[in-house]
């Protein structure tokens, strides 16, 4: 077999790549292509490949950190129309004012789960 | 416990509803930032993008239609929101960005000691990616968007999805190749 394959099908496979790794294609491509890797060795190794990609794009993703308190506090600020809506840059605005809102909003972040913020603050 | 489903949550949020909206923003505002600080490259920037993509959803909860997943949505104006600021900030900023990212790339004591290890090389080629190419890599192995949601999001064919894709692999291959590292495809 030569090492690069240049059948249509096999270019059509090799495309899917990326999406199988990840998980995201449907049941029919994901078959087609498991086949494809099964009988494949040129293919698999290239899989290969396409899953460290994944896994060191993930890796890279997660070191990015998380946005400060100060963006949440920012954006629920303009919803309660303590700011005007178009002024939402960092350097134009003051941090709200309300400690009692903050509080419940970061609740809403440890719970992620409207339903029970809900009973937990006696709401509806 | 099962939580609320997006779809449920923006109906709420349609409605005017402040803690349905804090339960998105918990639940999507980390992957969000992710996403748009890798495109504009400045935290400080990438937060005010945020505000702005959430707030819209404020607004516009009540147009969504449900024919794309809420995440695919949110990520669909956050990209739009991204190339808008960049395209606001100086041209002698991203120049300057431009610069820096190539000079990561350079060799220096530092660079040496990584090209031991693989898959730090990997991730610095990653971050060496053109914005287009690292854009399409996050979307696919980072956000777990299908081919039809990547086109969506950055409104593109679906067949130009998957070539963007390649050229994005091939030209990763290109700069590990450059660092010393030959990957045997493409």
């Amino acid at each position: 077999m030569n090492a690069i394959n240049e059948e249509p099908e096999h270019q059509e496979i090799g495309a899917l790549l990326p999406w199988h790794a990840a998980g995201t294609l449907s049941r029919r491509h994901a078959n087609r292509v498991e086949q494809a890797l099964a009988g494949d060795r040129e293919l698999a190794r290239q899989y290969d490949l396409v899953r460290e990609e994944l896994i060191e794009t993930i890796h890279l993703n997660e070191t990015l950190g998380a946005p400060s308190a100060r963006a949440m506090e920012r954006l629920f600020a303009a919803i309660e129309g303590w700011i005007p809506q178009d002024r939402l840059s960092v350097s134009s605005l003051p941090a709200p004012s309300s400690h009692k809102a903050i509080s419940v909003i970061q609740e809403a972040l440890k719970e992620h789960d409207i339903d029970q913020i809900w009973k937990t603050h006696g709401i509806r | 416990m099962q939580s609320t489903p997006d779809e449920v949550l923006i109906g709420r949020i349609a409605n005017g509803d402040r803690l349905a909206m804090q339960v998105l923003y918990a639940r999507y505002h980390v992957r969000v930032f992710r996403f748009v600080v890798r495109l504009v490259r400045d935290e400080a920037t990438a937060e005010d993008v945020i505000s702005e993509v959430f707030l819209d959803v404020w607004r516009q909860a009540g147009r969504f239609e449900g024919r794309s997943t809420v995440s695919t949505w949110l990520l669909a104006i956050a990209r739009f929101k991204a190339i808008s600021a960049l395209r606001r900030r100086p041209d002698e900023e991203l120049d300057e960005e431009a610069a820096a990212a190539i000079e990561d790339l350079s060799d220096n004591p530092a660079t040496a000691l990584e090209k031991k290890d693989k898959s730090a090389m990997l991730r610095k080629c990653l971050a060496g990616l053109s914005a287009e190419h690292r854009e399409i890599i996050d979307l696919v192995y980072y956000h777990e968007k299908s081919v039809e949601e990547v086109a969506e999001i950055v409104g593109i064919p679906e067949n130009t999805v998957k070539t963007r894709m390649f050229y994005a692999r091939k030209r990763l291959a290109e700069l590990l190749k450059s660092e010393g590292i030959e990957r045997g495809w493409p």
